[in-house]
């Protein structure tokens, strides 16, 4: 990140210019936008309930429909005046483009004998000259017939509806609805202003379709600026800066239009889901720029010099930001798990705006930083001191925060139980929207526009004839008809009841299902022949007529309501008719399915999101621990969210299936910045509590104000009038501020809490010698005069610096070495191999080094390969095995282990870090070897837990800090091993090394001796020389 | 190895400027032109093998002397080095064999690592059967529980690739070597290897592509790979001679393995598809076969300074009872005691079982090095129930007690 925030900073022009060039080939995908309007664009063309509907639809017809509600103020239709309007509009209703059909009251096919004729004709056959008599008569005959009650007519007669069917022939989807509705919303409009006591509004399959789009355009055009506006207000308050805001303004427009132009270039229209993409894309593009702008903040408060400002935003914050923007994307990519294709689509356009937020953040951003002119404040910004305050208040409290927060937790969660699938798509639109006040007045007055269908099968052509079924589709309607949740229904058996009794001279008592095959066949046959223009039973029977349709209407409607209906529907097809069970279909159940079906299968692509998130973090903090950490903060926003929103609401739409994968992606931002922070701090031997001060300090307020940003933005997209944005967003926002709750207030106390576990682990006994000795060094601490301990400290760690700093730049080091063992009974054998050995490049990471064995040899050729690590991780460690060739990862977490059977651990050969130890000064003295000089003896604790000793002592000459003697006291505190280092040669005019160094262990007696040939430094070795892959080069 | 194709042109152009330099050598060392150094080593291995139950075919014996000769000649230059290390084995189990185990110039050209000539690769993490190994054909010449690799002629390019290392390989066809009819460890008939086939695409010029990609993140060490050519698990087909002849067939295989550490234990996992492998009843399949495992150490046990490492892991493939390894649906156990004593005393006991029809195999082996030169193994080894398993039948009655001696010079 160093090189390349270098690199963009010095190359800020180039950067710029060809970022703006791959924006501007992306933004030519503009202008292939189109607005999809189809109501079905939720539903896949491979989604099995869609597949049943569109069979069922080629079967009888594809209704597309506006169900017109005429209802006069003075609550009865049958007047001349209403009759007179309703006449006049089904006529003009039949030039609408793509019409089908259009029945009203006034066109409804009564049948009635006539002496031995069956007389079929309008109810209304002129309305415009119709008398209060006729008007009157038309009543009684309208409520006497069932099939018209409730669906053309209410039952007190003070509401009726006009049916405009039409047939579109779906081939531009995109405009073949605005058509019909450019043409219908006018002629109300006018009818409204002729009939001010009458009210006009229409519903229906093709007003809710006009609906999903006018909510897009809607959208767009009052959300966007509000957000807009919001977000900058947000920014420009916490972080004081005009300038500031406007980059992010550009930054996030320039997102915005990415993520539309890659949808342009896909060539698929959008729709209502898909149109809000551009504001999400605008919210995560400023919570990204944020964090660059809050660094600026910080650097600008040390100097003036914007090009710092620009390189140190990008070079502390840009792996940050990089990874927080792609788990982003994840998240909105696992969308494509959704069955519902604009869900997909969003979470593409979203993701593909994301990658233009990274390009433009790291590219185009430290460019606009050093030419705009932006105030230098140097003042700390409130949030900052804000945050100092609030990273003291956690580490106060992290014991009450640690057993508290859980419970809270574990409080709003619960309230999921509450959580039930409910979907009601005819009610997706709130008040705002006309349709839904259609929809609402419809179905109180009148039936029911969630249908049920059911296409009931004979088996046989011509089969629908047969009495036995037609008697069986009666009961079934009678069965129907006792169901309190269905309004009215639809169905043939009625018609042919009407039929028998008209041609037996309307006697009642025919009032039922014809004796004979023939005579049903051939009143259906005469019904047909008569029906007036365009109306036909071909939408009722299909063309082999084996199989009539049975339509049940249900007004306000939820997905369990229907599922329960349909449920019982079942059990009485397979307790009465078994032979004509038939499933259930219609536009109402595909979408009642598809929440039902999104939640599995969004399920299966949040579990994914998950594990490639966390296996990014992991990427990134190289640290398992950590990362299963990170999952805590992820998962829990979520649960909680849900939990609030099932307290609160209950309900839940098809949008919310996708709303854990959207927001694991964006929640994940923030534990990922916070985690890094704590993790840099914690690797360069901080304290877990220092680590989560600095975490505080450095990502606390970007953290605030991105969320902040990032609630503010999702409630005003909850403000949507279309219910699947509206609550995706709502629950998006709710989820949001428990992730920075979470993360402020749990995450903290957790890590803290965790990295003590981690050293209590190793055994009770353990603990308790821990307990004992922290209780030693407190005594000792009271006894010794605290300014004196204080010094020595420092003085002890002055000490540890000077060597270590004495012994920087060499690069690296190639020499043989031989190790002599003896035994307690003076047997010695040999070891011989070469070391080479890379210094580290900086203090973060340790020496890599490479240990190739000649003697014994068996053993030749085997190579030992140590990347060394700060404490307390554990070094990686791979072993090269010439006889089969192989190169193995090896555990490197047996410090105390042998090395080679030798008397020194792999502990002592390892690379030190003066960090790894606490050093405290003992005292100046005569060295032992030469009382010339004067040597320090430095005691020197190790901070691990698993190294094999409690204290070691070192005597280094003060003369060039050279190391002459070594104690060692294991854990009991003996003295067990001492290590002398002898003939000590200088190379490169630097570097001090000794040639002889003999470890003699007090406890047993045995002793190894490790004499070294000439260093040969400065090879120029790289990092590639010192590769598992590379070993076996290393270890012939 | 002398066959027409390039690549063996280009490996055997590769020996000539290797014996070349060797030849050439002292010469340069008198005129200091060139920073050429020369190291010679090698060992010598002689092993005893005594199988207690009675032979299962006509012709086997029951006890085996061998001797193998490992000379190594390492040439190190400037920019490049060449490493020659032939095998020479033979005994009284008859086959005496001669394979060039590394004959090649390797060196390195700005980014790029190249190597060319003969040579052993080990691809895997497992340590009881490695599906993933593929590049090397294998000397079976003292029985088929007991192979070898044989060195593979390949120019191979590497260079890094993010945190880890691309290899691309083109490597030539070897065969198998068969153990011959005085030997335990064999199938009932002997097979022939003089009458190799070849059918399903495969052939003897044919030159295996391949590319592996190994690195590590962090704790984890993983590689993938991808092999197209001739395989080197022929089907056996029988003959009119009452013999057995290896047909080889071309095999594409995608490989995946990874460890990933967690302080004092690893999670291993090998996993491959492969495709156009012959199964053990002789079709050409595709297959995905895998093998899992946890290898987990014990260091200081009770304060004695030894470590013990626990080994589990389980292998299986897709194809089950047609598998051709044997290895469909087994489990493997086992630890490796370390004495980390100056002889680097080591115990390995590991027993195998097959968790279809309950065959298993306990192995149990011991390391110690007796001189500076001079090491000692031996191994003890003990089948039960291989009758039930049709992949190692034939081997139901080789239980086997095998010692040797290696002096390294």
């Amino acid at each position: 990140m160093e090189r390349l925030a270098a690199f963009v900073v010095s190359n800020r022009i180039k950067c710029a210019v060809a970022t703006l060039a791959l924006a501007l080939a992306v933004f030519a995908g503009i202008p292939n936008l189109k607005l999809d309007t189809d109501g079905r664009v939720f539903m896949a063309d491979t989604n099995p309930d869609k597949m049943r509907l569109d069979r069922f639809e080629q079967e009888f017809a594809k209704d597309d429909n506006l169900a017109i509600i005429v209802k006069p103020a003075d609550g009865e239709v049958f007047t001349p005046r209403t009759l007179g309007a309703i006449g006049a509009l089904t006529e003009e209703l039949w030039n609408l483009p793509y019409v089908r059909l259009v029945n009203s009251i006034t066109r409804f096919q009564n049948t009635y004998a006539d002496g031995d004729m069956m007389v079929v004709e309008d109810l209304v056959p002129d309305p415009q000259t119709v008398t209060a008599e006729d008007a009157a008569r038309a009543r009684a005959t309208a409520l006497d017939r069932i099939e018209i009650v409730n669906s053309l007519i209410s039952a007190d007669a003070g509401a009726t509806a006009i049916s405009v069917i039409f047939r579109l022939p779906g081939v531009d989807l995109v405009s073949e609805i605005p058509d019909i509705n450019a043409e219908a919303a006018p002629l109300l409009e006018r009818y409204r202003a002729e009939y001010p006591d009458i009210e006009f509004k229409a519903s229906g399959s093709v007003a809710i379709s006009q609906a999903f789009a006018t909510a897009s355009q809607k959208d767009g055009e009052t959300l966007t600026p509000a957000m807009l506006v919001a977000m900058l207000l947000v920014v420009g308050i916490l972080l004081r800066t005009v300038t500031g805001s406007l980059l992010i303004l550009v930054l996030a427009s320039l997102s915005a239009l990415a993520s539309l132009g890659a949808l342009g270039w896909t060539r698929i229209p959008i729709n209502s889901a898909t149109a809000v993409a551009p504001l999400m894309v605008i919210t995560l593009a400023v919570a990204s720029s944020v964090h660059v702008l809050s660094s600026i903040r910080q650097t600008m408060q040390q100097t003036a010099d914007r090009t710092e400002w620009a390189r140190r935003a990008l070079a502390d914050h840009g792996l940050g930001i990089t990874v927080a923007i792609f788990t982003t994307a994840i998240g909105f990519l696992s969308l494509n798990f959704s069955i519902s294709p604009p869900f997909q689509q969003l979470g593409n356009m979203v993701a593909a705006g994301m990658i233009g937020v990274w390009l433009f953040t790291i590219f185009l951003l430290p460019g606009l930083i050093c030419w705009l002119p932006i105030r230098q404040i140097s003042r700390a910004a409130s949030v900052d001191r804000f945050m100092t305050w609030l990273g003291e208040f956690v580490i106060r409290h992290q014991r009450r925060l640690l057993l508290g927060i859980p419970v809270i937790i574990i409080g709003f969660a619960a309230g999921i139980s509450q959580i039930k699938l409910e979907d009601d798509f005819l009610r997706y639109f709130d008040e705002r929207f006309e349709t839904r006040k259609a929809t609402d007045l419809y179905e109180t007055n009148l039936g029911g526009l969630n249908v049920l269908e059911y296409s009931v099968d004979t088996g046989a052509e011509s089969g629908i004839n047969s009495v036995a079924y037609l008697e069986s589709l009666d009961s079934f309607a009678d069965f129907l008809r006792e169901q309190p949740e269905i309004s009215h229904i639809r169905i043939l058996s009625d018609t042919i009841k009407r039929l028998n009794m008209n041609m037996n001279g309307d006697d009642p008592a025919f009032y039922r299902i014809p004796q004979t095959d023939e005579e049903a066949s051939q009143y259906l046959f005469l019904y047909e022949l008569s029906l007036g223009y365009g109306m036909d039973l071909t939408d009722q029977i299909n063309v082999d007529r084996s199989s009539t349709r049975v339509s049940a209407f249900v007004p306000f409607a939820t997905t369990s309501q229907l599922l329960a209906l349909d449920d019982r529907i079942q059990g009485w097809f397979a307790a009465n008719a078994p032979e004509l069970a038939s499933p259930v279909t219609g536009q109402t159940h595909v979408y009642t399915m598809i929440s039902a079906r999104d939640v599995p299968s969004m399920l299966k692509g949040t579990t994914l999101a998950l594990v490639f998130i966390s296996f990014v973090i992991f990427l990134v903090l190289r640290n398992l621990k950590l990362g299963l950490v990170s999952l805590v903060p992820n998962l829990v926003p979520a649960a909680m969210g849900f939990g609030l929103w099932g307290y609160m609401v209950g309900n839940v739409t098809l949008a919310v299936s996708i709303v854990v994968a959207m927001t694991l992606g964006i929640v994940v931002d923030d534990t990922v910045h916070f985690i890094l922070k704590y993790a840099n701090a914690r690797k360069r031997g901080d304290s877990a509590e220092d680590s989560v001060r600095y975490a505080f300090k450095s990502v606390g307020m970007a953290l605030t104000v991105t969320s902040l940003g990032l609630v503010i933005g999702f409630a005003i997209l909850g403000q949507s009038g279309f219910a699947v944005n509206r609550d995706m967003a709502r629950l998006t926002a709710i989820t949001l501020s428990f992730a920075l709750f979470v993360d402020f207030l749990f995450l903290p106390p957790l890590l803290i809490f965790l990295d003590r576990m981690k050293f209590m682990k190793p055994s009770s006994s353990t603990t308790a010698a821990l307990a004992v000795m922290a209780g030693l060094a407190v005594g000792l601490a009271l006894l010794t005069p605290s300014g004196s301990a204080n010094a020595s400290a420092e003085k002890g760690l002055a000490i540890a610096t000077e060597v270590d700093n004495r012994d920087r730049g060499w690069g690296d080091v190639t020499v043989e070495g031989e190790m002599v063992l003896k035994n307690k009974a003076g047997n010695e054998s040999v070891r011989k191999f070469r070391s080479t050995i890379l210094e580290a490049a900086n203090t973060a990471e340790g020496d890599r080094s490479i240990i190739t064995f000649s003697k014994p040899r068996d053993v030749r050729g085997t190579a030992l390969l140590t990347h060394s690590k700060i404490e307390p991780e554990d070094d990686s460690q791979w072993i090269f095995l010439p006889a089969i060739k192989r190169v193995k990862r090896i555990s490197s977490s047996n410090r105390t282990g042998k090395f080679v059977s030798s008397e020194f651990s792999y502990e002592d050969l390892g690379s030190e870090e003066v960090a790894d130890n606490d050093h405290i000064w003992l005292e100046d003295a005569a060295c032992a070897h030469d009382a010339a000089l004067t040597c320090a003896a430095v005691e020197s604790r190790p901070k691990n837990k698993k190294s094999g000793y409690s204290k070691r002592v070192s005597f280094i000459d003060l003369a060039e800090y050279r190391v002459q003697r070594i104690d060692f006291y294991n854990r009991r505190g003996d003295l067990e091993k001492t290590l002398e280092f002898q003939d000590y040669r200088q190379y490169e005019g630097a570097f001090w090394r000794a040639h002889v160094m003999v470890m003699q262990n007090h406890q047993t007696g045995k002793s190894t001796r490790l004499s070294w040939g000439d260093y040969n430094f400065r090879q120029g070795l790289t990092d590639r020389d010192f590769t598992p892959q590379g070993l076996p080069k290393a270890g012939r | 190895m002398t066959t027409g194709n390039p690549a063996a042109r280009i490996i055997a152009a590769s020996l000539s400027a290797f014996l070349a330099g060797v030849a050439w050598l002292p010469a340069s060392a008198e005129t200091g032109i060139s920073q050429l150094e020369v190291e010679q080593r090698g060992e010598v291995t002689i092993e005893a093998s005594w199988y207690p139950r009675q032979a299962q075919y006509a012709g086997q014996a029951d006890s085996f002397l061998h001797l193998e000769a490992r000379p190594e000649i390492l040439v190190y230059g400037d920019h490049a080095e060449a490493q020659f290390q032939p095998r020479i084995s033979g005994g009284t189990g008859g086959g005496g064999q001669l394979d060039v185990r590394e004959a090649h110039i390797s060196g390195r050209r700005g980014e790029i690592d190249y190597l060319v000539g003969s040579t052993v690769l080990f691809w895997g993490k497992v340590e009881s059967y490695n599906p993933v190994d593929i590049v090397n054909a294998l000397d079976y010449s003292r029985g088929l529980l007991r192979s070898e690799k044989r060195g593979a002629p390949m120019v191979r390019l590497s260079w890094p690739a993010g945190p880890g290392q691309i290899d691309l390989l083109a490597i030539d066809f070897v065969e198998n070597v068969y153990p011959d009819r005085a030997l335990r460890e064999r199938p009932a008939p002997r097979v022939n290897d003089n009458t190799a086939g070849f059918s399903g695409g495969a052939s003897r010029d044919d030159i295996a592509a391949a590319a592996r990609w190994s690195g590590y993140f962090g704790d984890i060490d993983l590689g993938v790979s991808w092999f197209r050519g001739t395989g080197h698990a022929p089907r056996l087909l029988p003959q009119a001679d009452g013999t057995l002849k290896p047909d080889y067939s071309r095999v594409t295989q995608l490989g995946l393995d990874i460890q990933s550490l967690h302080g004092d234990t690893a999670v291993k996992a090998e996993l491959i598809r492969r495709r156009g492998q012959y199964d053990r009843l002789g079709s050409a399949d595709s297959y995905a076969a895998g093998v899992v495992g946890i290898e987990h150490n014990l260091y200081d046990l009770a304060e004695s300074g030894r470590d013990l490492v626990l080994i589990a892991e389980y292998a299986r493939d897709e194809r089950r009872g047609r598998s051709h390894s044997g290895f469909q649906n087994d489990l493997i156990l086992g630890g490796r005691w370390l004495w980390n004593d100056v002889e680097d005393t080591e115990i390995l006991t590991l027993l195998a079982r097959d968790l279809d029809n309950a065959a298993q195999t306990l192995t149990m082996t011991a390391n110690r090095r007796i001189t500076d030169a001079l090491s000692f193994e031996a191994t003890a080894r003990w089948p039960e129930r291989l009758a039930r398993d049709p992949n190692s039948a034939a081997l139901a009655r080789d239980a086997a007690i095998i010692a040797s001696l290696t002096y390294s010079f």
